[in-house]
């Protein structure tokens, strides 16, 4: 049988900063260069995109373009959360010490799972079935929000072999 | 703004007036502009109200601080 396998991928660091306006794609580019000194070696994976740009085929295809806005995107995979926010925190910086007029920027840390695919013998897989009923959680009487905290799943589990 | 070249500061001056920035930055000024004189530094200060979409703590939009602004002042003509 197919099998997809989950594993711990680590955490993906991410910044975002817009740049519009006279040499857009060149301030954007040269925030990159920048993030690229200061980040290179620290992460085991590294990709710096220009949204508007080159963030999708990694190239533009259509050099003559040139777009008003462009928005830098770097990601890297970082063993640790607090090494992953480090990638959003050094994108922060470029507001008051990058090239100018870069604005709305963006910081995400997210745990990563990732799936590989191999195969399994049959015979060693066993097969169960668990439904589970679920009822929303009733309104908080002095909010009207459901911010109580008490299990929010009824789980009546059912199994059969 | 601040001229590149000081002696540009009175072309500046002169044609980079209230009504000309309100009437570039139409859309996204919705509120008043005020214009500051700072000829010792060759520069003019303008303070435009309500153009965050909401200000930087509630606004939906992607530059909320309106970082990028001072770059669609950079576009107009003069």
């Amino acid at each position: 049988l197919k099998a997809s396998v989950g594993y711990h991928a680590g955490y993906v660091g991410e910044g975002e900063i817009g740049y519009a306006g006279a040499n857009a794609v060149a301030r954007a580019q040269l925030a990159a260069q920048i993030l690229r000194e200061r980040l290179d070696g620290r992460y085991s994976e590294l990709r710096i995109d220009l949204v508007g740009s080159t963030s999708l085929h990694g190239r533009a295809f259509d050099t003559e373009e040139r777009p008003y806005e462009v928005r830098l995107r770097v990601a890297a995979r970082a063993s640790s959360r607090e090494e992953a926010a480090i990638v959003g925190d050094e994108v922060e910086a470029l507001y008051t010490n990058g090239p100018a007029g870069g604005g709305g920027t963006r910081k995400y840390v997210t745990e990563q799972i990732g799936i590989v695919s191999t195969l399994i013998d049959r015979a060693r897989v066993s097969t169960h079935v668990t439904l589970r009923e679920w009822s929303p959680q009733p309104a908080c009487r002095n909010c009207m929000t459901s911010h109580i905290a008490a299990p929010a799943t009824r789980a009546t589990p059912r199994s059969s072999r | 703004v601040i001229a590149y070249r000081p002696d540009d500061y009175d072309l500046l001056a002169q044609r980079v007036t209230v009504d000309a920035v309100a009437h570039h930055l139409r859309g996204i000024v919705h509120g008043g502009v005020k214009r500051y004189e700072l000829p010792q530094l060759s520069a003019l200060q303008f303070v435009c109200e309500h153009s965050l979409a909401g200000g930087v703590t509630t606004s939906l939009a992607l530059d909320a601080h309106g970082k990028s602004l001072s770059f669609a002042l950079l576009e107009m003509e003069i």
